[in-house]
């Protein structure tokens, strides 16, 4: 895909972006473009630099280095009150000296719209996210739920090219993150909107997002659809990030003939389905929990490895289980509760897992 | 040009001024016993009281921490801060009433029979030192309870669990935590005895020589060179005071509370609770009483101040309103002050802004800058502003006036509107910008909202100050545009009858009325987190 091409289709273009405060760079030459009309997910730990990336989108942060495009235009030295993307605080910053109408209103006003047309604008996106009937309510009469939703109008109302959120679900209690987690989904559909999402919570940009970045030390670790970056991760850090995992150091003893690689972790001999390396080598590979199958020892598969279960978790819909299979190599296992079989502390079992589940790492 | 007045306050006259007279006047200074004597009773003055409004203002600070009811609370605050309110003048002339022989305490005495004879309160050191610590008690009691109130109360059942009884956890958990409000609110009162003028004048009976006065007799003997002496000698003292109490101010830094605070209120009960209900009640009492008999002093029937009062009269009211010096008074200080207020508080916008917004190198040095007016005394810089004006020959014009109390008002304006704007959410801000609106848009409709409770108060207190202001003015002004306090002021000087407490109710009315409508605008919670934070 050439750069012009990729320019074309995308709304929002960051490319070599970099943002230092002092001797601390927050954002290190980051390039990514988001297309149009997409929900694309910033995600990683406090410190990542993922909303300093947001507020550099949103015009609050100047790059130290590196070119940011809204629609095709470089906007590097365009303040906020000048750009075509509109943010959604994490503190939500809903002025308090106004009422619902005016807080929504006040984007269209600054911009001199015709109050006929403010009038319309405000009705229409009341009515999308769901809040009819409140024009008039202050700030201090409204639930989290309904704050969140005025927000998002707020910013909606103004038809940014790219609307974007900063952990705008982050003080809301777990029932009202999920609905609302839906909600916002929806409203993105429905309004054809572009989304950036920050968040630290992975839950959020696997359920959301159409494509996920995962961000670390100010660098985008991985960027893909959310099924390709849990299935597929690229490093330790995505691996374990995202989901529950088992991170296994190995050393590659051979290669089979269907192109296999024969990996070795303290004596437990395994396939891999990857290609790219060569005996020898020293890797880790990633081996999710609720890919592996557990087994009493006596109906022991061929390609089983014997282990001793020496801690039971029970999860509800699920139950996690911690398997000493060698010296050195403990593997967390996680199973349905309802369909499997049962084991207790101590009890010798038999672990199997297709060569597909293990995936290998980039570090 | 703010700058420039207060910049010039502090180096014009130590030049040129006193090397025409060739040092001189600094040697007449330095050698005469005469003013050795007045340096050490303006210390002296100021020492006690510092130490009696330390004693009164800390008991009465820690016995608000106790005071449960909202409204009261409130009540209590506007009341202990009235004095700042009120007129100096009018609160001179309410102790006068109190403390003279006639007066009301004398009197009260001699019916009860405890005197044979009227003790001498005024005209002496007692009569000033009470006067002063009632005006200055208010900038000793806030600075000790915004400690107060951010103590931790983990700490006292700390102490109690470790087996401290009431009194050993006060002695040795909160008097010691509280030290720092103890030495800022020293300083304050300090500073501002040192350089006291209308009070030891009208109270002090010609007796009570302090250095503001020695100024003030030099300026009107045209002995300037002299009174530039004084001044700056006066100045070096409050500056040197200001730096020893900063010095210990330093030394107690360590003791910064670690995590974060849990303040409550104790329960109630307990013969300390009471003691300290008392303490409370004998202070407001204290406050309130000299403005509550200039009121009723204004009905006297007799022309003599006397007490109790002979008839009911409204005779002074009629006078004040046909005394043609105060008619003019009147409207040359709303002029002064409604103009001086626009000036203080456009000029302490812009420089709170500046130091809350602009990401300005050298912050404090420019903060201490704006609010040395606050510190500095009000006499020197009355002197010093009075020679750069006959030097620039505008010396008696309105426009000065209105220029040199903005400079004094400014330092209560940039306090507030900085705590106010301190206290503003900067994401507020961003989403403006977000939203489509400038920065002067964005001042216009998300800011100034947010500081309104700020902006109105220190509008109030820029007017007050420029209305009150009498100890600088009286150096500036002509006999054209004098302004009403120091009318006041030369009336006291030569007639004691019920004329001025007829004037001073007026204006204590139209001060209520004035903080009233205020009040209207500030919530009480508003108002007692911006008196807390200065």
């Amino acid at each position: 895909m050439s750069a012009d091409a990729a320019r074309a289709s995308d709304v929002i273009e960051l490319r070599e972006v970099t943002r230092s405060f002092g001797d601390v760079v927050a954002v290190d030459h980051v390039s990514l473009g988001i297309r149009q009309g997409e929900f694309f997910a910033l995600l990683g730990p406090s410190g990542c630099g993922k909303t300093t990336t947001l507020r550099i989108m949103a015009g609050f942060e100047r790059p130290s280095g590196g070119d940011i495009y809204l629609r095709g235009r470089r906007v590097n030295d365009v303040p906020p009150y000048r750009r075509e993307t509109n943010l959604v605080f994490q503190q939500l910053a809903l002025f308090p000296h106004m009422d619902v109408y005016d807080n929504v209103a006040f984007g269209l006003r600054v911009k001199r719209r015709p109050a006929a047309d403010i009038a319309g604008s405000v009705r229409r996106v009341l009515q999308l996210v769901d809040l009819a009937g409140y024009e008039r309510r202050r700030m201090h009469e409204l639930s989290g739920g309904q704050q969140q939703r005025v927000a998002i109008a707020r910013a909606l109302v103004n038809e940014p090219a790219v609307l974007l959120l900063d952990e705008p679900l982050g003080a809301l209690d777990l029932k009202l993150r999920l609905q609302m987690q839906r909600e916002l989904k929806a409203m993105q559909r429905r309004s054809g909107t572009t989304f950036v999402y920050v968040t630290h919570d992975q839950g959020e940009a696997l359920a959301m997002a159409d494509r996920v970045a995962v961000m670390q030390l100010g660098k985008i670790a991985q960027l893909g659809a959310p099924e390709h970056i849990y299935s597929r991760p690229a490093t330790r850090f995505v691996a374990h990030f995202i989901g529950d995992t088992n991170i296994i150091p190995v050393t590659v003893r051979d290669r089979g003939a269907d192109g296999a690689a024969i990996l070795d972790a303290n004596g437990v001999r395994f396939a891999a389905t990857d290609a790219d390396m060569r005996p020898g080598e020293m890797r880790h590979i990633s081996l999710r929990p609720e890919k592996i199958r557990i087994a009493a020892a006596h109906a022991a598969r061929p390609d089983g490895h014997g282990g001793t279960v020496t801690d039971v978790t029970f999860l509800g819909p699920l139950t996690r289980y911690e398997v000493s299979v060698a010296e050195g190599l403990r593997l967390v296992v996680q199973t349905q509760t309802d369909s499997e079989e049962h084991f207790r502390k101590d009890d010798r079992v038999s672990l199997s897992w297709p060569p597909s589940a293990a995936v290998v790492l980039k570090d | 040009m703010l700058l420039l007045f207060s910049y010039s306050a502090f180096t014009f006259r130590g030049g040129q001024l006193t090397e025409e007279v060739s040092f001189l006047a600094w040697q007449k200074f330095f050698t005469d016993p005469f003013y050795f004597g007045v340096v050490t009773k303006t210390l002296q003055l100021a020492l006690e009281v510092t130490a009696a409004a330390l004693l009164i203002g800390y008991p009465t600070a820690y016995a608000l921490t106790k005071v449960r009811s909202a409204k009261f609370l409130v009540a209590a605050y506007i009341i202990i801060f009235s004095p700042l309110l009120v007129s100096l003048v009018v609160r001179v002339y309410g102790w006068l009433l109190l403390l003279s022989d006639n007066g009301v305490i004398n009197q009260a005495l001699l019916a009860i029979g405890v005197i044979a004879a009227p003790i001498r309160l005024i005209y002496n050191e007692t009569g000033v030192v009470i006067a002063l610590v009632h005006i200055l008690l208010p900038f000793m009691v806030f600075p000790i309870l915004s400690v107060l109130l951010q103590f931790d109360h983990a700490l006292r059942e700390a102490a109690s669990d470790l087996g401290a009884n009431r009194l050993q956890t006060f002695l040795r958990v909160v008097l010691p935590m509280s030290l720092p409000g103890v030495v800022a609110g020293c300083q304050i009162v300090f500073t501002l005895a040192i350089s006291a003028f209308v009070t030891p004048e009208l109270l002090g009976g010609g007796k009570v020589q302090v250095l503001s006065r020695a100024i003030w007799f030099n300026v009107v003997d045209v002995n300037w060179p002299l009174a530039a002496v004084e001044a700056i000698v006066l100045l070096a003292l409050a500056l040197a005071a200001l730096a020893l109490f900063d010095l210990a101010a330093r030394s107690l830094r360590a003791m910064r509370p670690t995590g974060s605070p849990r303040p409550r209120r104790d329960s109630p009960g307990g013969f300390i609770d009471a003691f300290l209900r008392i303490v409370l009640f004998a202070v407001l009492a204290f406050v309130l009483s000299p403005l509550v008999f200039v009121v009723i002093n204004s009905f006297n029937g007799s022309a003599f101040n006397s007490f109790p009062p002979q008839g009911f009269s409204m005779q002074w009211y009629q006078f004040v309103l046909g005394y043609a010096q105060f008619r003019e008074g009147m409207v040359n200080s709303l002029i002064i002050a409604s103009a001086s207020t626009l000036v203080a508080v456009a000029a302490g916008m812009l420089a709170a802004l500046a130091l809350t917004r602009g990401g300005i190198r050298g912050r404090g040095i420019l903060n201490a800058f704006f609010l040395s007016p606050l510190v500095m005394p009000r006499v020197a810089i009355g002197i010093a502003v009075f020679i750069l004006l006959i030097r620039l020959r505008v010396l008696g014009t309105t426009g000065s006036l209105v220029l040199v109390h903005a400079m004094l008002s400014l330092p209560f304006a940039l306090v507030l509107l900085t705590a106010s704007l301190v206290n503003v959410n900067r994401t507020l801000e961003e989403a403006s910008m977000d939203l489509g609106a400038g920065p002067l848009r964005t001042f216009w409709s998300v800011t100034l909202p947010q500081i309104r409770a700020g902006l109105v108060v220190a509008a109030v207190f820029a007017f007050i100050t420029s209305f009150d202001e009498t100890e600088a003015s009286i150096f500036l002004v002509r006999p054209s545009n004098t302004t009403l306090p120091i009318q006041m002021f030369l009336y006291l000087e030569q007639y004691q009858n019920p004329t001025l407490a007829a004037l001073s109710t007026l204006l204590i009315a139209a001060t209520i009325i004035l903080v009233v409508v205020a009040l209207r605008f500030v919530r009480g919670a508003e108002l007692a987190r911006l008196v807390a934070r200065r």
